[in-house]
C-alpha cells in the first residue's frame, strides 16, 4: 500500500504538472483540491480519471464519483486496490 | 450611428436555409441525431448537416482548389446573408469570420494519412490555418480589403459581431458581412468527451437532469449596415443591433465561475450600452449548452441581472448542437427571426427546473410581442458575450 | 494613448522598456520560460500547467504588471486585453492530437488550451481583469492592427489596453505593452509608429 501511494504521488506530479512539488510535499490524508490542499481543480480532476485507466485500467465514467475517490492519495490508494484488475 | 441587420444567412443540423432553420424551430425538430463515426465503437448524438464536402461544393459549383468544411459551410451562410447586396464602390464593406477549429477537419485526414503510411496530401494543411477559412469564404464572394478572422472559442461569432458593430456605429465602415463557422471534427469530439461534458443522449439545455452538450456543426452570417450604407443600398433593415459588451469571468480556463460574474457583466454592461431598462428584454437566447456548469452558472447570472422578473428564455442548441464558434452567429440570427415573426423560441428536451434557481425555459415556440432580444455567448477562457437586438 | 510600459522578448532575450531585462543561456521555449519563471520569483504553481503560448503571454505580462506603475490605477473592469498571434495555439493543437491519435487517451489538460484566447483567460484569472477581450490572428506582426484596434476599444469601457503579440514560431517573439488613455477625449490615437518603434527595439 506504501509503495502504491508512493508510486501514485510521482504520477500524480508528472500527469498534472506539479513541477514545484515533491512526493514528500504531498501527504498522504491531505486534500488534493481546494485552496487548503494540493489546489487541484476540475481539469486536473479530469486527468486524474486519465491516470487511474492509463496506470492501473480502472474506467470511472462518473466524474461526479471522481470527488470522493479523489479526495487524498488515501482515498485514491484504497480505492485502486478495491478495483484493481 | 445606428447598425441595422439587413441580411441574415445560416446552415444549421436543421437547414440549409434560413426558411427551413425557422421550420424546424416552429416545428420542434431536432437536428440532433445518433450515428456513428469511423474511429469509433460506439455512436454517440450530434447535429451534423447530411451533406458530405463533395455534395457542398456541388451546391457551390466549386470544381477545385482544398476547402475545409469550415469553409464550405461558411461560403453558404455568407451568401445568404449577402443576397443581392453585390459589390458598391460608393461602400467601405468588411469581412469578419470567426471559427474556433480552423480547417482541423482537412488536417485530420492529413493526420490519418501519416498515421497509416499512406501517401500524404500536404495540400490538405494548408487549409488548417483559421485565417484560410475567412480567406476562402471572402475570394468565393469576390470581397477585398478588410478581412478577420477571430478565435475566441465558443463566443468567438458574438464577438465578431460586435466588432462589425463598432466599427459600423464609429464610422469606420459602412457595412460588415460578420459571422462564424465550425464543423464537427473528431479533434472537438474527443476533447468535450475528455472533459466529460459530452451528453451521451439528447442534450437537455436548463433540465434538471442535464448531463452535458451535444456538438453540432454549422455557419451563420449577418449583413449589418450603418445609415450611410442603408441609404445607398436601399436595403430595408429586418431589426437593429443595440447592446453589446464583452468581459472576463476571470475564473477558470474552462469552467463558469458560481457566481456567474463574467456573465453578468456582459449582460448589465450590453443592456446599458442599449439604454434598456431590465423589463423591456421580450425573450433571451440564453447560451444554454446543457452542460451543468454553464446551465447553473448562466441561470444564476440571468437572476442577477434580471431578478425576480425573469424575460422568456430557451437555448436553441437542443436544436442544432452546440456549433462552438459559428453559434454565436446562428443564434444572433435565430434572435433576429424572433423579432422579425414576433416569436419566442423554445428548446427541447426538457422536464424539471434547476433545483437551484428553479427557472423554467421557454418550451413551446409562442407568438408574442418581441420587441428586444439578448443573446448570450460564453466561451472557455471566460470569455462573454452579450448582444441585444431590437425592433425597428 | 500613451505606452507606458512593454516587454519584449526575443529569441532567448527579455528586455523592459528597450532596456536589457534578463537574457538566457537557452533559447528552446521550454527552458527560456523555466528560467524566466524562477527569474522573477512568482509564486504561481498554475503556471506549470499553462502550454506554452499562454506561458509566454503570462510572463511577459507578468513583467509588465511588476515594472509598469500606471496599471495599478485601473479599475478591474477598465483594462482591454487585446491580443494576437498568426499560429494560433497550433502546439497545443498537435499534443492534443497526439494524446488522442498515438496515446489513444485524448488529454483534457492538453484540450484546454487548444483555443488562443485561454492566454487571455490565464492573465483575467491571475489578475482579476473584468474587462474585455479578443483574441486575433494576423498573418504577421502589424503595430497597425493594434493601433487601430485601439480606437475601435476604448471608446467603449475601457480606458486602458494590454496589447500582445506572442508568436512561438520560427523564434521565440513576444511584445506585450500597455497604453493607457491621458485624456478625456474620445478620439484618442495609439500611435502605429511607437508600437513599431518598441516592437524593433529588439538590440
Amino acid at each position: 500500500m506504501d509503495n502504491l501511494k508512493e508510486e501514485l504521488k510521482k504520477h500524480l506530479i508528472t500527469q498534472l504538472n506539479l513541477e514545484d512539488k515533491t512526493p514528500a510535499d504531498i501527504m498522504d490524508e491531505a486534500p488534493l483540491f481546494g485552496d487548503n490542499g494540493l489546489g487541484l481543480d476540475s481539469i486536473d480532476a479530469l486527468e486524474l480519471i486519465v491516470l487511474l485507466d492509463k496506470h492501473y485500467h480502472i474506467k470511472l465514467t462518473n466524474p461526479e464519483e471522481g470527488k470522493s475517490v479523489f479526495y487524498s492519495i488515501n482515498t485514491m490508494a484504497e480505492y485502486i486496490e478495491k478495483n484493481k484488475k | 450611428m445606428k447598425v441595422f441587420v439587413t441580411g441574415i444567412g445560416v446552415v444549421s443540423a436543421i437547414g440549409l436555409t434560413v426558411e427551413e432553420n425557422f421550420r424546424s424551430l416552429l416545428n420542434k425538430k431536432s437536428g440532433i441525431t445518433e450515428c456513428k463515426f469511423p474511429d469509433d465503437q460506439k455512436s454517440i448524438y450530434t447535429g451534423r448537416i447530411a451533406k458530405s464536402n463533395s455534395e457542398l461544393k456541388q451546391l457551390l459549383s466549386i470544381t477545385d482548389g482544398y476547402y475545409s468544411r469550415t469553409s464550405l459551410l461558411g461560403i453558404i451562410a455568407a451568401e445568404q446573408a449577402m443576397g443581392n447586396n453585390f459589390h458598391n464602390k460608393k461602400l467601405l464593406t468588411a469581412f469578419i469570420s470567426s471559427t474556433s477549429v480552423g480547417g482541423m477537419d482537412e488536417t485530420e485526414k492529413y493526420y490519418r494519412q501519416v498515421l497509416k503510411n499512406l501517401p500524404v496530401d500536404f495540400n490538405l494543411t494548408r487549409t488548417h490555418d483559421s485565417g484560410n477559412t475567412s480567406e476562402n469564404i471572402a475570394a468565393y464572394l469576390k470581397f477585398s480589403g478588410y478581412i478577420n478572422t477571430l478565435s475566441t472559442a465558443c463566443s468567438s461569432a458574438a464577438n465578431a459581431i460586435m466588432l462589425a458593430a463598432r466599427m459600423i456605429a464609429q464610422g469606420k465602415m459602412d457595412r460588415v458581412l460578420v459571422g462564424g463557422t465550425d464543423p464537427i471534427t473528431d479533434f472537438t469530439i474527443k476533447g468535450f468527451q475528455s472533459l466529460m461534458i459530452y451528453d451521451n443522449e439528447w442534450c437537455k439545455p436548463f433540465d434538471h437532469n442535464r448531463n452535458g452538450l451535444n456538438l453540432g456543426e454549422g455557419a451563420g452570417f449577418l449583413l449589418l449596415e450603418g445609415d450611410r450604407s442603408i441609404k445607398i443600398s436601399g436595403n430595408e433593415p429586418i431589426c437593429s443591433l443595440t447592446g453589446w459588451h464583452n468581459a472576463a469571468d476571470a475564473y477558470h480556463q474552462t469552467a463558469s465561475s458560481p457566481d456567474g460574474k463574467g456573465a453578468t457583466i456582459a449582460m448589465k454592461n450590453a443592456l446599458n450600452k442599449a439604454g434598456l431598462e431590465t423589463k423591456e428584454i421580450s425573450y433571451i437566447n440564453a447560451h444554454g449548452t446543457g452542460t451543468k456548469n454553464n446551465d447553473l452558472s448562466e441561470s444564476i447570472a440571468i437572476k442577477n441581472v434580471f431578478g425576480n422578473v425573469i424575460p422568456p428564455f430557451s437555448s436553441t442548441k437542443a436544436f442544432t448542437g452546440h456549433t462552438l464558434a459559428a453559434a454565436g452567429a446562428i443564434e444572433a440570427v435565430y434572435s433576429v427571426l424572433a423579432i422579425k415573426n414576433q416569436v419566442h423560441l423554445s428548446g427541447l428536451n426538457y422536464n424539471d427546473p434547476l433545483e437551484e434557481t428553479l427557472m423554467r425555459p421557454v418550451t413551446e415556440p409562442t407568438q408574442a410581442v418581441t420587441k428586444h432580444v439578448m443573446s448570450n455567448s460564453f466561451g472557455f477562457g471566460g470569455n462573454n458575450s452579450s448582444l441585444i437586438f431590437s425592433r425597428i | 494613448m500613451k505606452i507606458s510600459g512593454c516587454c519584449r522578448i526575443h529569441q532567448n532575450k527579455v528586455l523592459v522598456n528597450g532596456k536589457k531585462y534578463f537574457a538566457s543561456d537557452n533559447s528552446q521555449h521550454d527552458e527560456l520560460s523555466m528560467q524566466l519563471y524562477r527569474f522573477l520569483k512568482t509564486e504561481y504553481p498554475k503556471f506549470y500547467k499553462m502550454d506554452l503560448l499562454s506561458k509566454m503571454g503570462f510572463l511577459a505580462t507578468e513583467i509588465i504588471c511588476q515594472t509598469t506603475s500606471a496599471i495599478s490605477k485601473f479599475a478591474d473592469d477598465e483594462i482591454a486585453l487585446l491580443f494576437a498571434n498568426s499560429h494560433s495555439c497550433s502546439e497545443s493543437d498537435e499534443r492534443f492530437n497526439h494524446s488522442f491519435k498515438v496515446e489513444k487517451s485524448p488529454s483534457p489538460a492538453q484540450f484546454v488550451y487548444t483555443l488562443p484566447n485561454i492566454l487571455l483567460g490565464e492573465l483575467a484569472i491571475r489578475n482579476k481583469w473584468y474587462g474585455e477581450n479578443l483574441f486575433t490572428l494576423l498573418p504577421a506582426f502589424s503595430a497597425e492592427y493594434f493601433s487601430s484596434q485601439a480606437g475601435i476599444f476604448v471608446p467603449q469601457k475601457a480606458k486602458a489596453l494590454l496589447c500582445g503579440w506572442v508568436n512561438l514560431f520560427p523564434v521565440t517573439d513576444v511584445f506585450v505593452f500597455f497604453a493607457e488613455s491621458n485624456s478625456e477625449t474620445a478620439q484618442e490615437i495609439l500611435d502605429s509608429k511607437e508600437i513599431e518603434h518598441w516592437y524593433n527595439n529588439i538590440k
